[in-house]
């Protein structure tokens, strides 16, 4: 059972976390970034979709696994017209032109996984040191599918999976480029609960 | 020599170090990075940490095992404290957190030559 202060506990982590990825993705950008959202739920995971308010038809995810004393998964989600101007931006001019069916090249997508990367680094390095324990991540695996196969595929990574998730979403936008990019926080409930325990 | 699983980092840190160093190799993995260490003993290795196969830090362990004098700074997008001590204790010389900008890389990179 996950409890309030445990909530609002993950929500003070989270919010330290986002801050981290705006700086990280302003510094790789040079451009402003803000955020829009920073919220903590706990959601039916079917309702995640509508809970995090994202329907476009087709996105890309970026899915990190992490292991350690505090166990879970980020998924970061770009629209496809976003990924394809992130990427351009951080390839500038290195990049290389899809193939024909390919939403990305090789070299775009390799880019947009680094951005997945360093999300979620910035996520999980705030957790980590907060516990004082080290939490080790996976490479980013990249899926482009309907928002729900998106978070289904991500969930079913997961090692626990229940009919509800603590989801902490953030929604960051870089202004001037109009890209929005959605992170979904997946922590274990199980041992996030044990984790915020022992902390009292 | 560069050991990165991504290959936007890989050409990102060859674009960076062009101007002033040869890249003699670059590997996908830590396992990739150790064979090619034996082979070209490079002057200096940028280590990611987060790969398959092989993770960086014990990429870094095995390397230094057996060249004590090894030059591998970490480059990588893990900032936690008990990496960056876990990455000290392996050997590793330095450690550049992503996103970094080129001239932090290479003045790392020209200090440690120079030690």
């Amino acid at each position: 059972m996950i409890g309030m202060e445990t909530l609002r506990e993950l929500k003070r982590l989270g919010d330290q976390s986002a801050e981290m990825v705006v700086e990280s993705l302003a510094e790789m950008t040079a451009m402003e970034v803000v955020m829009e959202v920073s919220a903590v739920n706990l959601a039916e995971i079917e309702q995640i979709p509508a809970t995090i308010g994202i329907t476009d038809d087709a996105m890309i995810g970026l899915f990190v696994r992490f292991t350690g004393e505090l166990p879970g998964s980020v998924l970061t989600m770009l629209s496809i017209p976003s990924a394809q101007k992130l990427a351009d931006i951080m390839l500038a001019g290195m990049g290389d032109e899809p193939s024909d069916g390919d939403v990305l090249s090789e070299m775009q997508q390799s880019a947009v996984e680094e951005i997945g990367n360093i999300i979620t680094s910035s996520f999980i390095d705030v957790w980590a040191n907060e516990f004082t324990t080290a939490l080790t991540q996976t490479p980013p695996a990249f899926v482009c599918d309907y928002v729900p196969s998106v978070i289904d595929s991500a969930l079913a990574r997961a090692s626990e999976k229940g009919d509800f998730a603590v989801v902490f979403n953030s929604a960051i936008r870089i202004t001037d480029q109009g890209i929005d990019c959605h992170i979904l926080v997946l922590p274990d409930p199980d041992k996030m609960q044990m984790m915020f325990d022992s902390m009292e | 020599m560069l050991v990165d699983d991504s290959k936007f980092m890989r050409a990102l840190l060859k674009k960076v170090m062009a101007s002033a160093h040869n890249i003699v190799g670059e590997a996908e993995n830590g396992v990739e990075a150790v064979d090619m260490y034996e082979q070209l003993s490079p002057d200096i290795v940028l280590m990611d940490i987060v790969m398959p196969h092989m993770d960086g830090i014990l990429a870094t362990s095995n390397i230094v095992g057996k060249h004590p004098d090894a030059k591998i700074i970490m480059c990588t997008s893990v900032g936690q404290d008990e990496k960056v001590k876990a990455a000290i204790k392996a050997g590793a010389r330095g450690y550049i957190t992503k996103p970094f900008q080129g001239p932090s890389v290479l003045k790392e990179v020209e200090s440690l030559l120079g030690q």
